[in-house]
């Protein structure tokens, strides 16, 4: 047989094969090509052949979007809506299980049909579903109460359900958290409630490591309490706040995004949230601020605050407006944390701070396995991308005698990283260190300058 | 990190001289020196000569994992262009030597691109392209699309 030329969509001309050899590839790797597309696509190649009958069930990811599905003629949304819900969840029920993740968004109408539980049922108790992300689509029509999320009990409770994702929903009652020990991470963004209910969902979740909040709650002189001994990453946005109450010893990854309401009282209670202390009040600017304690995070294993940081799921991140850091930049893993925090930052950052710690004290083989190849990765890896941008550095305990620290702020400075302003604390310091910081914020200045207006200067 | 010379030979006899570092972005390689760490020839029954070469090409020039952005694009854009030099029949053989090889860069890769390849067509035209022989009966495809038919609600109707 020989091959023929075609021409493909793109009116690209491509070589057919007449022997079906994508139908001979395994199924590890039939499954890696099918991940790569939405599920609607994977679903599709079922009908190839019955060599793709069930190809697609071992994708392990499921996505869902019934704004995409095909609107009959004439048909009106609840039936249309109600229509598609079903053939999804027929969906799923074909699935193989052993799901990673499943996301779904749906209208509100799913809400009170039913069908919404449906669905978490057979993804949690059937499917076993690790992650999990509900989203309403938001309709302009339907009055007070459609969006209500109506669940029995237990529903969030599966052992194997470690993240869920809610968007846009109403609770009642927090019934369907109860005893949910399970869950790692936990994302309620718009999410409308009487403050006792959300303290409830909070303190059901004894487990969590990451918790991110856009909330709306009716009573607003009312405090939200969030006390938790593990969690790693918080991140909570509000309207109209008084009160909120945080109680996490373990907490290193902390932001803030809020209007108060006249009068507000904030406690943090976290030993790592080194600002706390010596940044005053933290809401003093009214600034969106990201702190983050690398120096902590970097020494545990899992790093779950960090992954989710920098991963695509912290989708708040471009609303904040500054971030300060404790770091070790001695350290190679604190260094490349850092980095990849930077990177992930979206747009001109207002203000970094920057919190120098010594954590290391190095020893004859800590001192030379930081020489020769590995000393060349961290030149590398310092700072490459030069697209990152902030209007002003403060910097605290910086040391006029550390190398890294020097090399690091010289960057910022010829790169032209640092627009505006770097500031050098030397308030507070001992004369002696005093000096040397003085003489190495001279030759600092000396340097040729990234920006033209960027001034250097001592707080 | 020493430059030590590793020879990789192809099913077909071909061999191919290349430097540890490159060697071990295959991680069937990497595995195996591992194991024994005298080996510097290594035989490799899965995978053709001509195909064995455009993973090695591949390998070279991933084998410094620059992190700049600007080393990024230009990664990005020379994997562009070294999947636009093969037809799908190349494709498919990459993708197989890549798993049997562990390449795992490689391996997202090609599946990216041949998963865009296939979402552009209806299942008609993925069959003709990729010569996928139809072997359901009509009920048996109408069975299937109605069981999945959340998938097929739109490809049935024309796009606006």
């Amino acid at each position: 047989m020989n091959a023929y030329l075609s021409v493909n969509a793109r009116g690209r001309r491509i070589l057919i094969d007449p022997v079906d050899r994508i139908s001979q590839l395994p199924d590890n790797v039939l499954v890696m090509i099918l991940k790569q597309m939405i599920t609607e696509d994977a679903v599709r190649t079922s009908v190839l052949s019955k060599r793709w009958k069930s190809v697609w069930k071992q994708v392990p990811y499921l996505f869902f979007d019934m704004r995409y599905a095909f609107l009959r003629n004439m048909e009106p949304l609840p039936s249309h809506s109600n229509r598609v819900a079903k053939l999804i969840t027929q969906v799923i029920k074909n699935h193989n299980g052993d799901l990673l993740s499943c996301i779904i968004q749906h209208y509100s109408h799913q809400c009170k049909d039913g069908e919404l539980e449906t669905w978490i049922q057979l993804l949690t108790l059937q499917k076993q579903t690790r992650a999990l992300a509900l989203s309403n689509i938001h309709c302009s029509y339907g009055g007070k109460g459609v969006n209500i999320l109506r669940l029995s009990p237990n529903t969030f409770s599966h052992p194997r359900l470690t993240t869920l994702f809610l968007h846009r929903y109403e609770l009642k009652t927090a019934n369907a958290f109860k005893t949910c020990h399970n869950l790692k991470i936990l994302k309620l963004e718009n999410m409308f409630a009487e403050v006792n209910v959300f303290n409830t969902v909070i303190a059901s979740c004894p487990s969590l490591k990451v918790l991110v909040l856009r909330l709306m709650w009716y009573n607003a002189r009312a405090c939200l309490k969030i006390h938790n001994n593990n969690l790693k990453l918080l991140h909570v946005a509000s309207y109209y706040v008084h009160s909120i109450e945080v109680s996490a010893p373990l907490l290193d990854i902390f932001s803030m995004d809020y209007i108060f309401d006249g009068e507000y009282n904030i406690v943090i209670k976290s030993s790592r949230l080194f600002f706390t202390k010596n940044y005053g009040a933290i809401d003093a600017e009214r600034v969106p601020i990201l702190n983050y304690n690398i120096s902590y995070n970097a020494r545990e294993m899992e790093n779950l605050g960090h992954h989710f940081l920098v991963g695509r799921d912290a989708n708040y991140f471009w609303r904040l407006k500054s971030l300060a850091v404790a770091v070790d930049i001695m350290n190679t893993k604190e260094l490349e944390m850092f980095k990849q925090v930077l990177v992930a930052w979206n747009g001109i950052m207002k203000r970094l701070d920057i919190f120098f710690k010594h954590n290391y004290v190095y020893t004859e083989e800590g001192e030379s396995s930081i020489r020769g190849t590995q000393k060349k990765k961290w030149e590398k890896n310092l700072f490459p991308n030069a697209v990152f941008r902030v209007e002003a550095v403060w910097m605290f305990n910086f040391s006029g005698l550390d190398k890294k620290q020097f090399e690091l702020a010289s960057r910022f400075i010829t790169q032209g990283t640092v627009m505006k302003k770097m500031m050098i604390k030397t308030s507070s310091v001992s004369a002696t260190e005093k000096f040397y910081i003085e003489a190495a914020v001279t030759k600092l200045m000396e340097l040729p300058k990234g920006n033209e207006e960027l001034s250097i200067g001592y707080f | 990190m020493s430059s030590n010379k590793i020879v990789l030979t192809s099913s077909d006899g071909e061999s191919f001289e290349v430097e540890e570092v490159v060697a071990r972005k295959l991680q069937i390689v990497g595995h195996m020196l591992e194991d024994d760490c005298v080996i510097n020839e290594i035989p490799l029954q899965n995978v053709t000569g001509d195909i064995l070469s455009m993973v090695i090409e591949y390998c070279k020039t991933h084998v410094d994992e620059e992190e700049s952005e600007e080393a990024q694009t230009k990664l990005k854009t020379w994997d562009e262009e070294f999947m636009k030099k093969f037809d799908i029949k190349t494709l498919l053989q990459i993708i197989l030597a890549a798993n049997y090889l562990n390449v795992k860069g490689l391996l997202d890769l090609v599946s990216q691109t041949i998963a865009d390849t296939i979402k552009d067509y209806t299942p008609e035209q993925i069959r003709e392209v990729f010569g996928v022989e139809n072997d359901y009966t009509e009920e048996e495809e109408a069975e299937v699309r109605k069981e999945n038919a959340w998938a097929f609600d739109e490809a049935d109707t024309p796009k606006p």
